[in-house]
């Protein structure tokens, strides 16, 4: 970690606004970029960050400079999204929300030729709309293993429970992923 | 030698990558001579190939910073009234400080359970004020959640406290021992001094909770009133029925009671409603109740009416009333082809 962030960080531990202000902004669009990667839905997304966000700078005290300043966001992040549990009976975005124009969507690999990408639009969407059935616990733990390429015991460890739990919740996402994208 | 169907449970964890060298290999000599593992896995491929290319979406710098400006917002409100939390800390804050309490294995409910087990305290919390006024308001409520047992309610109690005396804002109020020797049981009362606020419709079970809790034992008439008016507008239940009839056979206030009536006419009647109306007809201090209760009965059509009406007909001190009575008698028991009086 650079001096630079310690210092920002030393900062906002003495309760500078500026200074978080000044985090947020750095990590912003990367924070809200996994947001939508974890929840799959643009209001769910932005009410992650700022739950994300609200906890960070209410648990900074705790973090102790023993990992990397984003890897303690992240996990933060992931276990929020795996806690997450919509307020408002808000319907899925089926149809297009009012704040979908400020979100870019783009493919994932930018490799891809132009008319691929519309190939996969229409793809991609359902895959969206899949992983959006599932629950916050299922699709948190798929994607953090499909997605993120990460061990089952590094998921326990992040979200903080049990090996055998992370399991659970992977297998039956797993599950319910082929019967809503595999067609016989 | 295993078998195919310990195999199986095998499949799922080789799908993702996760089986150990010694397994793997043993996996993948089996899957050569199992057609139907084979044909489970290549199932689970075609999954892995729909599930490329996710989509990645890039938010706009309007929307980081009108984000980041929330965020600002929240956590300027909760410093400015250090006790004024919003529902956004709160919830994962408790849910934390419970997480060791919740997770013992008889209360591993499932995860909704939880968040309405959560939503009940801070809920509680929101609607009474009067908390600070009365600390044995958290217990009460508490003992009111009928599906938890008294161990588990007072268990409950001593980790919401727990987490209070935690994170501040509480005084101890009073101590008390019961008895003079050194044994006797201590209460400790609690001083909470915190405003928790919590959002969500009327189909939400969390609020409704709140509200069927403040039409019966909030101490702020005009917030039961509100209360009540709410509930209302939610569809006819079990439990929203018996909060109106608790109300009206039990609220001091007539302006209450009259509102449960309200309520409860718009209802369809059922067994309990009717009862409720027999017991109100004869025995509501307000003469304009107890004449809304007569003519519902009245227009129940319910044979069991005729000896209240007969009671009030002779003993209602409200000489109207016993007049109305004695006619909707009349007409029930044939006696008179009479207009009745509205
Ligand atoms: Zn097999």
């Amino acid at each position: 970690m650079d001096q630079q962030e310690i210092d920002l960080i030393e900062r906002i531990k003495n309760g500078d606004e500026m200074a978080f202000q000044t985090m947020m902004t750095k990590y912003g669009e990367r924070v809200m970029g996994l947001a939508f990667h974890f929840t799959k839905n643009y209001q769910d997304a932005e009410d992650l960050y700022q739950e994300t966000f609200i906890k960070v700078y209410r648990n900074i005290g705790s973090f102790r400079f023993e990992s990397e300043f984003f890897t303690w966001v992240y996990r933060i992040l992931a276990n929020q999204a795996f806690n997450f549990y919509r307020k408002s009976k808000r319907m899925m975005p089926v149809d297009p929300g009012e704040d979908d124009y400020l979100w870019e969507t783009i493919p994932d690999d930018e490799a891809n030729e132009a008319d691929q990408a519309t190939l996969n639009a229409s793809l991609r969407e359902e895959i969206d709309r899949a992983l959006r059935q599932l629950s916050s616990q299922q699709r948190v733990v798929f994607i953090l293993k499909h997605y993120e390429g990460k061990k089952i015991k590094d998921i326990a460890a992040i979200l903080d429970c049990t090996e055998g739990t992370v399991k659970r919740y992977l297998f039956r996402a797993t599950r319910k992923l082929q019967n809503l994208l595999v067609k016989a | 030698m295993k078998t195919h169907k310990q195999f199986e449970s095998m499949l799922m964890l080789y799908f993702h990558n996760e089986l150990s060298a010694k397994d793997e290999a043993q996996f993948k000599k089996h899957l050569a001579e199992c057609p139907e593992c084979t044909g489970a896995l290549r199932r689970m491929n075609d999954l892995k190939q729909a599930l490329e290319h996710p989509s990645r979406a890039v938010p706009s710098p309007v929307l980081i910073e009108r984000a980041n400006a929330k965020v600002m917002r929240t956590i300027r409100q909760t410093k400015k009234r250090r006790f004024k939390w919003t529902f956004f800390g709160i919830l994962d804050e408790i849910q934390d400080a419970l997480t060791g309490f919740l997770a013992q294995p008889r209360y591993q409910l499932v995860s909704i359970g939880i968040t309405f087990i959560i939503g009940i305290f801070v809920g509680k919390l929101w609607l009474s004020s009067g908390l600070r006024h009365d600390p044995g308001m958290l217990a009460n409520f508490v003992n009111y959640q009928v599906a938890l047992t008294d161990a588990e309610k007072e268990q409950l109690q001593k980790a919401m406290a727990n987490y209070l005396i935690q994170s501040g804002g509480v005084e101890i109020a009073d101590l008390i021992q019961s008895s003079t020797d050194d044994n006797g049981m201590v209460e400790v009362n609690l001083k909470v001094d915190r405003d928790i606020a919590i959002k969500g419709g009327l189909d939400d079970p969390t609020i409704l909770n709140m509200l069927q809790y403040s039409a019966r034992y909030d101490q702020d008439r005009s917030r039961r009133l509100r209360a009540i008016k709410l509930l209302a507008k939610s569809p006819q239940n079990s439990r929203n029925e018996s909060t109106m009839i608790s109300v009206l056979l039990n609220d001091s206030d007539p302006e209450v009671r009259d509102q449960a009536m309200d309520a409860l006419e718009s209802y369809d009647l059922t067994p309990q409603i009717i009862d409720a109306f027999k017991t109100i007809a004869l025995r509501d201090s307000s003469s304009e109740i107890r004449r809304r209760a007569v003519k519902e009965l009245y227009q129940s059509a319910d044979e069991t009416i005729v000896p209240i009406l007969a009671l009030i007909a002779t003993n209602d001190p409200d000489s109207t009333l016993r007049k109305t009575a004695q006619n909707y008698l009349d007409v029930i028991v044939g006696k008179s082809n009479q207009q009745v009086l509205q």
